[in-house]
Formats: C-alpha cells, sequence, structure tokens
C-alpha cells in the first residue's frame, strides 16, 4: 500500500480491480480507507461506535446540545468529509437501521397500553390538550414560514418536526418534504424544547403533572419526553403517551396540511 | 432469556409483515397498521405484555440512535439550508413555545371544567 501513496493520478492503476469506478479521489493514496468503507459494515459500526461514544458523552455533560443524535450526526459527516469518504459508503450500511425505523413505530404500542389507566382517566384534556398543539405547530409553522418568507419545500419538510422521527418521515415523505431536513427540524426541535421548557411553563402557568408532560411530549417527542421524565413519574409517562397520539394525529391530518399547502 | 427474545422478535416480525400487507389495500401506512394490531393483540391477551421486556425495551430506550442515518443525509441538503439556517431555528424555537405552551394550557383548562385539578 505504502508504494501507491505517493502517485498523482491513479485511475489508470484502478482499472484492474472490480468495481473500480466505485473508488472516488484516487490520488489520495486512501486505498485502505476506501477497502475499508466500500463495504456495508462501515455503516453499521460507524454510527453505533458514533451512538455509544455520544450517549456517553451525553450523560457525562448533560448538556441538550450534546444529545447524541446532534453529536454523533456532527461527528459522522466530520468523519466523512475530512477522509473524503462518499456519503454513500455510509448509507450502503447505514440504509438497514433506518429500516428499522418502522419496527420503532410498532414498539410504541407497549407504552400506549401500559399507560392505558393513566390515559383512561385524563381522557378528555390529554386529547383535547394534543390537539389544540398538532394544530399550533401546523398553523404556527405556516404562518411564520410566511413571515420570514421561507419557501414551500422547507415548510413541507419541517411541518411534522413536533413528532416522533419515524412518523415525521412518513409524513414528510406524503408532502413531497425532503427527508434529511425533516430529520433535523425533528432534532432542533427536540432541543428547543429542553432549552425553553423553564421559562414557558412559568410564562404559561402550567404547573399541573399531566399538563407538563402532554406539553413536553406534544412540543418535543421523545427527547422532551427524556426531560418529562426527569420531572416525575406522571409526567413522562404522560409524555411517552403524547408522543404517540400527538404522531397518529399529525399522520391522520397529513391530507388536511396537503389541501393547506396546494391553497397557499 | 433466547425464548424470550426469540417470542419478541417473531411475533413483531409478523405483526410487521401483516401491516406492510395490509398497507396495500388500505391508504394508512403499514407501521400504524401493525401498531394499531399489536395493541389489540395486548389487549385482548393474546400477547403478553410482561415478555416484552428484553429486546423492545432497549429498542424503546434508544430510539435516538434509529435517527442517525437519515440525520447524516443533511449533507445532501446543505445547498437548500445555507441562508435559512438561522431562520429556520427561530422559527422552529418560536413554534415550539407556542406548541407547548397551548398544548398545556388546554390540558389544565379541561382538567379544571371536569374537577380533575389537584
Amino acid at each position: 500500500m505504502g508504494g501507491d501513496s505517493g502517485h498523482q493520478q491513479c485511475s489508470c492503476h484502478g482499472g484492474d480491480r472490480a468495481g473500480g469506478s466505485a473508488f472516488y479521489e484516487p490520488d489520495r493514496g486512501g486505498v485502505v480507507i476506501k477497502l475499508l468503507t466500500y463495504n456495508p459494515l462501515f455503516g453499521i459500526v460507524l454510527t453505533f461506535v458514533f451512538y455509544i461514544v455520544s450517549l456517553r458523552v451525553y450523560r457525562k455533560v448533560r448538556n441538550p446540545l450534546a444529545h447524541p443524535v446532534l453529536l454523533s450526526m456532527v461527528g459522522i459527516i466530520l468523519l466523512l468529509l475530512g477522509g473524503k469518504i462518499p456519503l454513500n459508503n455510509y448509507k450502503s450500511g447505514a440504509k438497514y437501521i433506518a429500516e428499522l425505523l418502522p419496527v420503532t413505530i410498532i414498539l410504541l404500542a407497549l407504552p400506549l397500553y401500559r399507560q392505558l389507566p393513566l390515559l383512561r382517566e385524563h381522557r378528555l384534556p390529554i386529547l383535547a390538550g394534543i390537539a389544540a398543539g398538532t394544530l399550533t405547530s401546523a398553523v404556527s409553522l405556516v404562518v411564520l414560514c410566511w413571515l420570514f418568507h421561507v419557501d414551500r419545500e422547507l415548510l413541507r419538510s419541517i411541518l411534522p418536526k413536533s413528532i416522533t422521527t419515524p412518523l415525521g418521515l412518513i409524513v414528510s415523505d406524503s408532502l413531497g418534504g425532503i427527508a434529511s431536513i425533516t430529520v433535523i427540524s425533528i432534532v432542533f426541535t427536540g432541543i428547543l424544547g429542553i432549552l425553553v421548557y423553564a421559562p414557558v411553563f412559568r410564562l404559561f402557568r402550567i404547573r399541573h403533572a399531566v399538563a407538563r408532560g402532554v406539553a413536553l411530549g406534544t412540543a418535543s417527542h421523545a427527547i422532551g419526553t427524556s426531560k418529562a421524565l426527569e420531572l416525575g413519574e406522571i409526567d413522562g409517562a404522560m409524555s411517552s403517551l403524547a408522543i404517540i397520539i400527538s404522531g397518529v394525529f399529525t399522520v391522520v391530518a397529513t391530507p388536511l396540511f396537503l389541501v393547506l399547502l396546494a391553497w397557499l | 432469556m433466547i425464548k424470550q427474545i426469540v417470542y419478541e422478535v417473531v411475533t413483531v416480525v409478523v405483526i410487521f409483515a401483516v401491516g406492510v400487507f395490509g398497507s396495500s389495500f388500505i391508504p394508512v401506512p403499514g407501521s400504524l397498521i401493525s401498531m394499531g394490531l399489536f395493541f389489540i393483540l395486548l389487549r385482548t391477551k393474546l400477547l403478553d405484555v410482561q415478555k416484552y421486556q428484553c429486546v423492545s425495551t432497549l429498542i424503546l430506550k434508544n430510539l435516538a440512535f434509529f435517527f442517525i442515518p437519515p440525520a447524516v443525509q443533511i449533507i445532501n441538503s446543505m445547498d437548500e439550508l445555507t441562508g435559512s439556517i438561522v431562520k429556520l431555528v427561530v422559527i422552529l424555537a418560536i413554534s415550539n413555545v407556542l406548541v407547548m405552551g397551548v398544548t398545556g394550557l388546554v390540558v389544565q383548562l379541561f382538567m379544571n371544567r371536569t374537577g380533575e385539578a389537584s
């Protein structure tokens, strides 16, 4: 390998390898890197390693800006850009992780079932609150995007920003949004939720544990729920309930958003 | 232990397959059909909720992990985002405050009305 690193253009040498056209940037002498990354295992292992490391960091610093998704995303992007590794090499493995997203939605039936007694007890307030929150999310985004002159494409991508990623991707897809922008807006919304929840609760005088939990889950999905769990057991249960219900509400309301977008 | 893991994986995979199959007949995402079906099976006690402790809990506790691959794909959308990233964060922040406030207020309002407030 050492002899390879010196030459300028090796496209002429690369031809004897099967799949030689898949090797990008042949002048960097990164044959080792390419052999390592041109394998589905690369994306899978890389995602695991970055997730585990950033989870450790997050638990240590306890700062919402160090959220594992944000840290892993930045870390992996820097590694890909720094090593001049094509995104497709990462995706060939990472796509298997993304394909498991529907399975995570199915599993949400478990907390829903386990918290059925709590839901029954406060059925009306919970459903009314989540419906109001879902509506507020859509209406505020339409108004704000109009105020800030943000183009329609971005609006389509960020409309499901308050719901859990697997469901948000379904909504974004049927609205014609860009998946990665949807994911980013969902992650940002979650982190912003942890940053603003204290002043918001003070400002709006939200004191009841059920109200706090439903508000955190409806506004900031799983990331908000992690905060709600710190506030209390009822908060946490209510928040995870709100993730599922607000997600389902938003998916069901998607045709309505389509009409709204067409009318704009 | 292993028996339990097999139980979890096999039932969820079967439910997942039924959802995918069902979504070709009705215009509802397959994963939502599967979730509803799973809920009904738990509710009717055909499946034992106690058995979903290993893999399911692990996945539910680490939902964030599955968000990483789609998040990394932001590289492809850098062009659309440069110039509007600050606007985007401001919009998301304002909207988030409104959603959280309105949701909490409505919940408390209905709790007071039905006399549930503590």
